[in-house]
């Protein structure tokens, strides 16, 4: 039993460490939710401001997120620091983020995810947990088929595989574009196979590009590099209007269907900071949003912009939770 | 632009002062985080990610990114070989012979080994992204689902014969990792399995805190409680700190043959460094005449797969350069920083900015060079390390481990995944049981579940067209081949043993 007493005072010691940065963090949340800032005219920002991505370094994300940031840098006096949080499609970031000091210092950029978590049971927040400051960016679901496919429109892929049973390539299940290519089979009316990959779309692009599916629904951003190597060609986007970089292509909406389905990234702080501090991130993010740079920056990627202030972020995830709730019943998601 | 022209106009430009101020910074910040386990390239890329964007030529960036990343490549097994803790997947080989030689005072010569390995894996890495880039840019497409499953079923059979004393008790551990990669949201189906409603669960169990955890802290409390292990650590003399010609002898060949496998393996979708890491140790094991060796500080099984990482890592710039796919976490922000510069990887790269492509290709030699002069005097100041008394060393890597897993998701629940896995694996290690298999099945557990799910949808649930698939069908030969030839070999050995015990 002697010989275990290290083992004991080791675990203790590790125990105890462990349990102090985790009481810390949550002290501090509760003294803070019980006496939200009183002061008047705020100084603020007075220290480093944290910006999560829940997402892998290197995704979408987090190129759209480091974007903003940098034009966002201008405007505010403190650095602003970008920490991934990946984990469970922007889930993970979520959780801590409702239990994150409402302080302004924790920021944290999402996606479409936000409405969806919810509504597939994921976790039980959704955008009114959050105190949204802007909505910055949006990017539609594609579809693409590879180079050597024969099929040169929309209508000529569906009109296939209205008879034959085709392979579609795209993202993990609960992830925003295995919803829209769920749907998207659904609206056409066809006959596929979907074939799943996690990790975001990048890895069912690579699979299209090598030609071992016949078609992958992901985003034009995750496309791109593919598309202008002439790996993949672009049949239709899923958004409400064309995409910049891909002008030529139509939506899917022109080939005469009902559907779109995009994922929109807001930026969010948690429930209760206070208002004065808000104002001055909206102002700075707001700033950043409007920049040419940043705008010209996401353009060239395949991304498009979008601007929304707070309360019209809110109107705009209402609207959408009810388009994916529809979506999800309608494909038998949910 | 042709080769010749091409990498002479490269090097013009990586040896500009402040490209070689670029790359020395980056294989410098790349050493320096590959040491300490857990901080890897990918959180000090993203770091710099904006400061490189403000040079005036954008091949000044690329240079500093692509530096901290083949640079911690180099760090990545100090840790094992002196502490027996893997910063990363791809050193989890390294623990196994690495730390055994440290713990007979051959440390230096081990970690002397490890960068001398790297360095020539490097430049034969290069070598063959310099020639063979665009045609070899075709192989990672033609690798599908089907091709990796076979290729998975190939590097679980060779798995089996890792660890050598008890083949039963290594597939065990197998079983339990490839468990253990099954938690968390089906990527298929989107159902949760075996994660209790935890949110953290949902995103499936990372493989460091595990690895820190069976290694790291399961060799800290050993080391508390038997304290008999404490003293056995020499004093490690000058001499020591070099291999000696036995040594470099025994290990040239590994080192070849590692680096390139490595590449090779490094072209193809997945986790290229760790899959090369194993193939390579087994690939050693298998053609050594002292198979007895392995497993207790053989210095083959140092430099094979520390060779084989290495190179795979600049392997896999082939598929990221030539076709713009990036397969890892640090190939993503490199892309990511020549997206945001306007430079589109892929085959137009070699036409529209051949400058960049060169640049990196000729700073990468100059890199490794500046590695190598950098990492070989480190070695006395580490070796020192491995004789610091356990009562001061183990607290500081106790540290170490809490911040490194940490830092991988910023996220206290990996804390608790890691110091719950030493304690396991500190019984684990009582019993005799390898966990190196387990740790390899956890990472390659998911992604070959879901190669197996994608082939039987690709291939309308029949998997006998696998053979119809030439790249599979000759994955699947060798397999079968080196099944029989194992059975085989052990059918007449003991046939031999029975006739010798008849007689």
């Amino acid at each position: 039993m002697r010989k275990y007493s290290h083992l004991i005072t080791y675990l203790l010691v590790i125990a105890l460490i462990g349990l102090l940065v985790t009481g810390c963090g949550s002290k501090e949340n509760v003294a803070s939710a019980n006496a939200p800032d009183k002061k008047k005219a705020v100084a603020f920002p007075e220290k480093p401001i944290n910006f999560w991505i829940p997402y892998d370094a290197g995704g979408g994300s987090d190129i759209i997120g480091r974007a903003l940031v940098e034009a966002a840098q201008k405007n505010l006096d403190k650095p602003i620091v970008i920490v991934n949080k990946p984990g469970t499609s922007g889930a993970v970031g979520l959780k801590e983020l409702y239990n994150a000091k409402n302080d302004g210092y924790t920021l944290l950029t999402n996606t479409t995810t936000i409405v969806t978590h919810k509504l597939l049971g994921t976790i039980p927040y959704n955008h009114h947990d959050y105190e949204p400051i802007i909505t910055f960016n949006y990017e539609p679901g594609s579809i693409a088929v590879p180079a050597n496919s024969p099929y040169k429109d929309i209508k000529e892929f569906i009109d296939y595989a209205k008879k034959n049973k085709v392979k579609i390539a795209t993202s993990a299940k609960g992830g925003i574009w295995n919803i829209a290519t769920q749907a998207f089979i659904k609206q056409a009316g066809i006959n596929a196979d979907v074939v799943v990959e996690g990790g975001g779309g990048a890895k069912a692009v690579v699979m299209a590009a090598g030609g071992h599916v016949d078609a992958v629904v992901a985003s034009p951003l995750e496309m791109f590099t593919q598309l202008k190597s002439g790996n993949l060609r672009l049949l239709s986007v899923f958004g409400p209007e064309r995409v910049d970089a891909f002008s030529n292509v139509p939506t899917f909406k022109e080939a005469g269907y009902d559907l779109s389905i995009t994922t929109t990234r807001p930026l969010l702080a948690p429930k209760g900071t206070p208002k004065e501090v808000l104002d001055v991130l909206y102002k700075a993010f707001k700033t950043a949003a409007e920049d040419p740079k940043y705008i010209k920056t996401i353009k060239d990627m395949g991304a498009m912009p979008l601007l929304l202030g707070p309360e019209e972020t809110i109107k705009f995830f209402d609207k959408e939770e009810k388009v994916m709730e529809k979506i999800l019943k309608e494909s038998g998601q949910i | 632009m042709n080769g010749l022209e091409g990498i002479l106009n490269g090097f013009s430009q990586a040896l500009t002062l402040v490209n070689l101020i670029a790359c020395f910074v980056g294989v410098l910040l790349g050493t320096i985080i590959g040491v300490l386990p857990g901080l890897g390239p990918t959180a000090t890329m993203s770091l710099l990610l904006p400061i490189t964007l403000n040079f005036n030529e954008p091949v000044t960036g690329l240079i500093m990114l692509a530096g901290i990343w083949y640079g911690a490549q180099y760090g990545g097994s100090t840790t094992s070989i002196l502490v027996n803790i893997p910063g990363e997947a791809a050193s989890v080989m390294t623990c196994i012979d690495g730390n055994q030689m440290a713990k007979k005072g051959r440390a230096g010569a081990a970690l002397s080994i490890a960068a001398l390995a790297s360095f020539i894996a490097g430049t034969v890495g290069i070598i063959g992204l310099q020639f063979f880039a665009p045609p070899l840019a075709k192989a990672a497409l033609s690798f599908g689902p089907p091709e990796y499953l076979c290729l998975m079923i190939l590097a679980f059979t060779l798995l089996t014969n890792l660890t050598g004393s008890s083949p039963t008790k290594g597939l065990l551990m197998a079983f339990v990792g490839f468990f253990l990669g099954t938690i968390g949201t089906d990527s298929q189906t989107g159902m949760n399995r075996f994660t209790l409603g935890s949110a953290d669960l949902m995103g499936g169990i990372d493989f460091l805190p595990i690895a820190m955890g069976l290694f790291g802290i399961a060799e800290i409390i050993s080391v508390l409680i038997d304290k008999e292990s404490n003293q056995q650590l020499e004093k490690v003399r000058f001499k020591d700190l070099f291999p000696n010609k036995e040594e470099l002898k025994r290990s040239s060949k590994p080192m070849f043959r590692g680096s390139i496998l490595g590449f090779f393996i490094g072209l193809i979708p997945g986790p290229g460094p760790t899959i090369s890491t194993f193939i390579s140790y087994s690939l050693e094991k298998r053609l050594s005449k002292i198979k007895d060796q392995f497993g207790k500080g053989a210095v083959e099984g140092v430099a094979g797969p520390e060779a084989a990482n290495n190179s795979a890592v600049t392997g896999s710039l082939v598929p990221l350069l030539a076709l713009g796919i990036p397969f890892a976490p640090p190939a993503a922000l490199l892309l990511a920083g020549m997206r945001m510069q306007n430079i589109e990887a892929g085959p137009m790269l070699f036409q529209q900015f051949p400058n960049v492509f060169w640049g990196i290709v000729a700073s990468m030699y100059l890199g490794n060079i500046m590695l190598l002069i950098l990492n070989l005097p480190l070695v006395g100041f580490f070796a020192k390390i491995a004789s610091i008394k356990p009562m001061f060393l183990m607290p500081v890597v106790s540290i170490l481990c809490l911040i490194g897993v940490y830092s991988v998701r910023n996220n206290i629940f990996d804390i608790w995944i890691m110091l719950l896995a030493g304690i396991i694996g500190f019984f684990l290690r009582r019993k005799n049981y390898p966990v190196a298999p387990l740790i390899l099945a956890l990472v390659l557990g998911p992604t070959t579940e879901s190669a197996f799910r994608n082939s039987l949808t690709i291939l309308n649930g029949n998997l006998s067209s696998l053979f119809e698939r030439p790249i599979a069908a000759v994955l699947l030969a060798v397999t079968i081949i080196y099944l029989i030839a194992t059975v085989g070999r052990k059918y007449i050995k003991l046939k031999k043993l029975n006739t010798a015990v008849s007689k």
